[in-house]
Formats: C-alpha cells, structure tokens, sequence
C-alpha cells in the first residue's frame, strides 16, 4: 500500500502540473500575440519535457537534445496555426513524436537495423539476491514506446486522448499498451516478492 | 494497480531528475567522440579509424623490420615508411578531431538558431 505521504506528493504534483498547463494556455495565447517574453517562456517550461520524452523514445542523450532543438524551432514557428492554445500539449509533444520517428527512420537507415516488431520484449525478473526492486531497471528494458506512452501518462499526466493523438494510435491502444506496461510490472514484482520469500 | 502506479511514476521521477542533472552538462571527450559515431558523416569517422589502425599496425611492422636489418640503405628504407605512417596517424587525427568539433559547433549553431528565433 503507498504511504499518505506519496498519496500528497502525487496529488501536488497533479496539481503542479494543472496549473502548468493553464499557464502554458495564456502563455501560447500571449505568444501568439507577438509577445516575445512570453514565447521564451513557453519554451523554457517545456524543452525539458520534450527533452525527456525524446530521450525516453530514442535513448540517447545526443539523440535527444538534436531532436528537442529540432521540436522546438519548428513550434517557434508553427505556434501561430495553433488554432486552439488547450491543445499545445498534444500538438507540441505530436511535432516532437514526428521528429523522434525522423530520426529513428534516418538511424535504421544509417545502422541497417530493421525493427518493425511492437510487441513487449521479455522482461527478465530481478536477480532474487536484491533485497529491493528496482522498477527503474524493469522500465529501461521496455520498449522506448512503451517508455515514451508511460511517461506521457504518468509524468506529464496526459489523457489517453492526448496520448493517442500524439503517437498517432486508437486509444483502445494507448489503453492496452498501458494496462500490459502495468501487468508485466505487478508480474515482475509478485515474481520477486514470491522468491524472496 | 494504484501501487504499481505510484512505483511507475517514482521510478520515472528518478530517472528524470539523473536525465536534467546531465542535460545541463557540456559535452566530454567521449560525448565528442560519440556523436562522431553517429549521424551522416559517421562512415567518415569509422573510415578514419580503420585508417588510423591498419597505419599503425604497418608502422609497427616497419619499425621491427627497422630494428631486424642490419643493411642501413634498408634501415632508411624502413625509416621512411615509419615516418610516413607517423606524418598519416597525425593527418588522421587532425581530421577526427576537426570532425568533432565541426559537429559539436553544428549543435552549438543550431541552439543559437533557436535562440535567434524566439528573440527577434
């Protein structure tokens, strides 16, 4: 059972991030007004983000910051045909997404590596000697996609609306892939609570 | 599954605090030599490399048979190779290093670009 404590972390961040989010409404409204100021702002508030979630889709640091910088000037750019500011969330993480694909099709090109499969990849249980899971471990060996889908769920706390938009899929999808993302994880973690006792 | 997703998000929380700690770090040596690694002009960089050892396994080579021949018109003979290789390994790396910082200026003008951008 979670602790109070992480209940009102959670419930801040969720806060936290509702506030973000109606702040980064006025802020495109006021860029797209031609306010300067206010279009750095917006920026400075979400290239970590995107940054993140780049470097969860590709996972490479070099990778990432390319294609954060290339998300970034194209919604410098294109913030003016944002015809609705609510939607900025799915509509810049939809142009990094886009990039991220770019540059995984450029790279399979490049390496000559082919990996149309989409399916979950094995998990192997943590090693019964450790005392504590360690779900980070567990999370870096899915699939950057699945990765990418949790983080926009549970970090930028997303719906699976806004989710399926960004990465071009059904919801019935987003909703699937989440609910394997979460079994093959409460598996992993029954298996070693189950070794370890 | 409430649990699970409280592990989720702490989990993730942690390896974005490690992600911006080294996201505001300036690119090392082997960052450099990394991103060399990738990218359009990769096949350049790899081609350097398999220049660069196969000179100087010949070097080593010719500095052997330096050392084997008693002959010293054959001595020199060897001796210019040696040379030759040494003059071909600091080409090499003049121009792997000229390649890295070409790339790392690239990303530096691009940052620019966007900083550009949003102030004009």
């Amino acid at each position: 059972m979670p602790n109070q404590s992480e209940n009102r972390g959670h419930s801040r961040a969720r806060r936290q991030r509702e506030k973000e989010r109606a702040f980064s409404e006025w802020l495109v409204m006021r860029s797209q007004q031609g306010n300067r100021e206010a279009q750095n702002s917006l920026l400075e508030l979400w290239q970590q983000r995107f940054y993140l979630y780049a470097l969860r889709r590709l996972n490479s640091t070099e990778a990432a910051r390319d294609v954060t910088q290339d998300a970034l000037l194209s919604v410098c750019k294109n913030l003016g045909k944002l015809k609705d500011p609510v939607t900025f969330p799915s509509w810049s993480y939809r142009i990094v997404e886009r990039r991220c694909m770019d540059w995984m099709r450029k790279s399979i090109r490049e390496r000559d590596v082919i990996d149309t499969e989409k399916e979950i990849p094995d998990i192997a249980a943590p090693d019964s000697q450790t005392t504590e899971i360690n779900i980070g471990q567990i999370l870096g060996a899915l699939e950057p996609e699945i990765r990418s889908l949790l983080h926009l769920y549970y970090m930028d706390e997303l719906s699976v609306a806004e989710i399926a938009t960004i990465l071009d899929i059904p919801g019935g999808t987003v909703k699937s892939r989440l609910y394997y993302a979460r079994k093959v994880l409460a598996d992993v973690i029954d298996t070693t609570s189950g070794e370890q006792k | 599954m409430s649990d699970i997703d409280d592990k989720i998000r702490q989990a993730l929380n942690k390896e974005d605090e490690a992600a911006i700690a080294e996201l505001n770090e300036q690119a090392g040596l082997f960052e450099m030599i990394g991103m060399s690694l990738h990218g359009k002009q990769a096949w350049m960089t790899y081609y350097m490399w398999i220049l660069g050892f196969v000179t100087f396994i010949f070097g080593l080579y010719a500095l052997s048979r330096f050392f084997a021949s008693d002959d010293t018109a054959v001595q020199l003979a060897w001796m210019l190779a040696i040379n030759t290789c040494l003059a071909t390994i600091v080409v090499i790396k003049v121009l792997g290093w000229m390649q890295m910082t070409k790339l790392e200026t690239m990303r530096e003008i691009k940052r620019l670009e966007m900083r550009l951008l949003s102030q004009d």
